[in-house]
């Protein structure tokens, strides 16, 4: 995770790293770029009072007299990352700490090679999933239509799982195996080792894997599609039908033209710098606490 | 040799990792308040011994023990033996110095909060005495809220002896402690034994014939014949006698440095 | 992932285009036996033409492409979606031969008047329900009052007390647009839109299997998209057929088009002459939509 300083006395190497990392850095700064373009025109025409009001109601005869207002997809956004954290998270970090440290080898084989399927699960066939089992279901239990935000974030912490368990693995897994031996030495329980001792010295790692599941889960759009419902109002029930920025934007960008799709635009970019903001959050409140320790 | 009273006793013990039996036959007892050696060759054994008296063998998958293994009188391998409990009355300080990545204070403190909810007074008071019985409080006092990883090799060991003392353990198992150590912290750690023998039993294992007839009063010296054979106890004594007059050959050729 | 799983993937994948090559070898042989229609055809048409636009035509458009490929061998005729907007779109900027749209061009599209429309079929829009549903009859009245969400429960039109879920299609269809306006009585300076709460489906396909899906569902779809696994209701006592269609009973009625920049040459001549064939509008139009010579 750490960059590290490249050895000297190998010229060709550093350049094609150099080159290589230049290619990452151009690719984003291009879809940055592209991404603002596509949107000025929103934002110039129609105003950010418009583009950040709570109503959605594009007007595709005359474009400049819609409504463009993506508060209620921000929202739905952060509800659904939210929650489909607060479920992949736990199950996640727990699965990887079962795998490293309870389960009898072949076991953890075995959920191993289950969680890397489910990694390779695509995310439409988990949103089909989604859309004919979860949905009814949840529809059946709670009298509603069954899609809205628990079901999104529910999908959202199936997907994030595998993200967040093999990333707490590593992170477990690359503490030295000392720490395990020091602290059984002194009379500690297996689970007294690991919720004092191995978790927390691999917080920063399973911080990282749970960042990388934010950003899994933030951005997904298919699976999320399928089973929000798709709405245009504010959801704040489980039940409540909504849309997430990205799930609004694959809704409607398949006819969209002129000032409707660089309003699309424009929720790809508040995507965008929302995402960011959240990683840049939560780096800060790591490394204040780094410093507390 | 005078009877004296023995923490524990070692009796026909034979440790087998899979199919493959590292340790034959070993019986030897572990005096009290004394520092017993364990010397050899690298594979000889003598870690693994070590490692049976607190079963910490027991984290290697395929580890099996034959024979007696005492711990004042009880066998420590019987099964209503809690595991815990004897760790926490046989303590160990490993090769390496291992700290967890915490504060100073949170290290030494780590042992006591495992047993029980304990108030902020108590765990200040637990922390300062076993600080000061390892020789490292005057030298940490200033920075025990810092990473214990921050401290030199030689003050993470004290420390890591620090952390055994704070649960108050009778037997000290030590593993080649100061293998990593420079000679300035290797003494300090040697006089930290001769200390703490006067209120607990040790148990080192060296490589270093020097430190075992500098700080030890028994010596075991263990060695295997051949590859592939298990280590066997060759000569346990005083280590006057081991060091002086060697009954065997072999132990003999290994303390002159004519074994190899 | 490990090379095992990778391996595992890769037979996975290679297994899944195996079927779908199987599968498509299997849709060709059906079509040589219907195919005799278009023996009549004497001129032969090759080159590239490229089609794209609403997903109403697209179905319609990809039929007649094959058919047409199949008696013209070095002809090629792509097909894509992307909605009407894009097709007529895309047909004014040169990117494709023809547009399909499902919807009247707009002045403001047409402003050189350069985009020449072709009617090929009338389509029925349908307002349907889960199976399940025991509501067979709504009012143009109560339609309006349950997209809009004036009325949120079946029992007052004569169902079961269960909320009604609404469900219309995205913004930008064409679909919506005529839905909105002959259903919902949208206008440019009355604009009218369905409840908030309404699930947006960006297909007929995806419209279809959701309220297929949910028992207290309400959509509207192309006639062309109705199965089993939905039903339709009367509206204003009139079932959507070809018959109260082209008498005008019904109303939830639109042409689809063929577009072309200027008129049409070549291959897209021939394979929009092709669509307006009585062989493929009776073969194929027929089964969905109203053919366009007996709706005019």
């Amino acid at each position: 995770m750490r960059e590290r300083k490249a050895k000297k006395g190998d010229p060709l190497a550093r350049a094609v790293m150099l080159v290589c990392s230049s290619v990452c850095i151009l690719g984003i700064a291009l879809i940055f770029i592209f991404i603002i373009k596509e949107s000025l025109p929103a934002f110039r025409e129609l105003g950010p009072s418009n583009l950040f009001g709570a109503q959605w109601s594009p007007d595709v005869s005359e474009p400049a007299a819609g409504k463009y207002g993506m508060l209620a997809f921000i929202n739905g956004t952060l509800l659904t990352t939210l929650g489909g954290l607060l479920l992949g998270a736990p199950l996640g970090i727990s699965t990887a700490i079962f795998l490293d440290q309870v389960a009898p080898r072949r076991a953890a084989r075995v959920i191993h090679r289950g969680v890397e399927m489910l990694a390779g699960i695509p995310s439409v066939v988990i949103g089909w999933f989604g859309l004919t089992m979860l949905v009814p279901f949840l529809a059946r239990i709670s009298g509603t239509g069954g899609d809205g935000l628990l079901a999104a974030s529910i999908v959202l912490g199936i997907m994030t799982l595998p993200t967040i368990t093999f990333l707490s693995l590593e992170a477990l897994r690359s503490l030295p195996p000392e720490y395990k031996e020091a602290s059984l030495a002194m009379g500690a329980t297996r689970w007294q080792t690991i919720r004092r001792i191995l978790v927390p010295a691999a917080r920063r790692g399973i911080l990282v894997a749970v960042i990388l599941g934010m950003g899994r889960a933030i951005g997904e759009t298919m699976a999320v599609q399928m089973v929000i419902g798709n709405a245009r109002q504010a959801a704040w029930g489980p039940f409540q039908r909504t849309s997430t920025l990205p799930s609004r934007i694959i809704t409607d960008m398949g006819e969209s033209s002129g000032l409707f799709r660089s309003a699309l635009f424009a929720q790809g970019l508040v995507l965008l710098v929302l995402a960011m903001l959240l990683i840049l959050a939560i780096r800060l409140v790591n490394r204040e606490r780094g410093r507390g320790r | 040799m005078p009877e004296l009273e023995h923490k524990m006793r070692i009796e026909g013990l034979c440790l087998y990792y899979n199919g493959f039996k590292a340790l034959e036959d070993i019986s030897m007892k572990v005096y009290c308040r004394r520092i017993t050696a364990l010397i050899g060759p690298s594979g000889c054994g003598k870690s693994s011994l070590l490692r049976c008296l607190n079963r910490m063998n027991d984290l290697v998958e395929g580890a099996r023990v034959e024979g007696v293994l005492e711990l004042d009188g009880e066998d420590i391998h019987s099964a209503c033996r809690d595991l815990t409990a004897l760790r926490r009355r046989v303590g160990m300080v490993f090769q390496k110095p291992n700290p967890f990545p915490m504060s100073v204070f949170d290290n030494v403190a780590y042992g006591p909060r495992l047993t029980g909810r304990k108030s902020r007074g108590e765990l200040e008071e637990i922390v300062e005495r076993s600080l000061r019985r390892a020789a490292l409080w005057d030298e940490v006092k200033d920075k025990l809220r810092q990473s214990a990883l921050a401290l030199s090799g030689g003050q993470q060991q004290r420390l890591c002896i620090a952390r055994v003392l704070a649960v108050q353990p009778e037997v000290i198992l030590l593993d080649e402690p100061c293998s990593a150590l420079d000679p300035i912290s290797t003494q300090r750690i040697e006089d930290l034994l001769a200390e703490l023998k006067s209120s607990y039993t040790i148990v080192i294992v060296t490589h270093n014939m020097q430190q075992a007839a500098r700080v030890s009063d028994y010596t075991a010296f263990l060695t295997i014949e051949n590859q592939g054979e298990p280590g066997r106890l060759i000569e346990y004594g005083e280590t006057e006698d081991i060091f002086t007059r060697p009954r065997d050959q072999r132990t003999e050729n290994y303390i002159t440095g004519r074994f190899g | 992932m490990t090379s095992k799983t990778k391996g595992f993937l890769g037979i996975a994948a290679l297994l899944v285009v195996l079927l779908a090559s199987l599968a498509s070898a299997g849709c060709g042989n059906k079509k040589e036996g219907s195919g005799g229609g278009e023996a009549a055809q004497t001129q032969k048409y090759s080159g590239t033409v490229k089609c794209s636009g609403s997903t109403t035509v697209l179905p319609l458009a990809q039929e007649a492409a094959d058919r047409f490929m199949e008696a013209n061998p070095d002809a090629n005729i792509e097909v894509q979606g992307g909605g009407s907007s894009v097709g007529i779109t895309q047909v004014k900027d040169g990117v494709v031969d023809i547009g399909m749209s499902s919807r009247d061009i707009k002045q403001e599209e047409n402003a050189d008047g350069a985009l020449m429309p072709q009617k090929i079929a009338l389509d029925i829009i349908s307002v349907v329900v889960h199976p399940s549903n025991k509501v067979e009859n709504l009012t143009a009245e109560q339609v309006k009052d349950i997209f809009t969400g004036k009325i949120t429960n079946w029992k007052d039109v004569g169902g079961e007390d269960a909320e009604i879920i609404v469900v219309v299609r995205d913004k930008a269809s064409g679909t919506r647009e005529m839905f909105d306006e002959k259903a919902l009585g949208h206008k440019k300076d009355n604009p009218v839109e369905p409840v908030s709460s309404a699930i947006e489906c960006n297909s007929n396909g995806v419209l279809r299997e959701t309220v297929a899906s949910k028992p207290k569902a309400i959509g509207y779809v192309s006639k062309g998209y109705v199965n089993n696994s939905i039903k339709e209701v009367k509206y204003n006592g009139v079932a959507p057929t070809v018959q109260t269609a082209k008498d005008k009973t019904y109303p939830l009625a639109r042409y689809l088009y063929l577009i072309t920049k200027g008129q049409p040459s070549g291959a897209a001549k021939g394979f929009i002459d092709f669509v307006l064939s009585d062989a493929f509008q009776n073969d194929v139009v027929a089964k969905e939509y109203i053919p366009i010579k007996q709706a005019q």
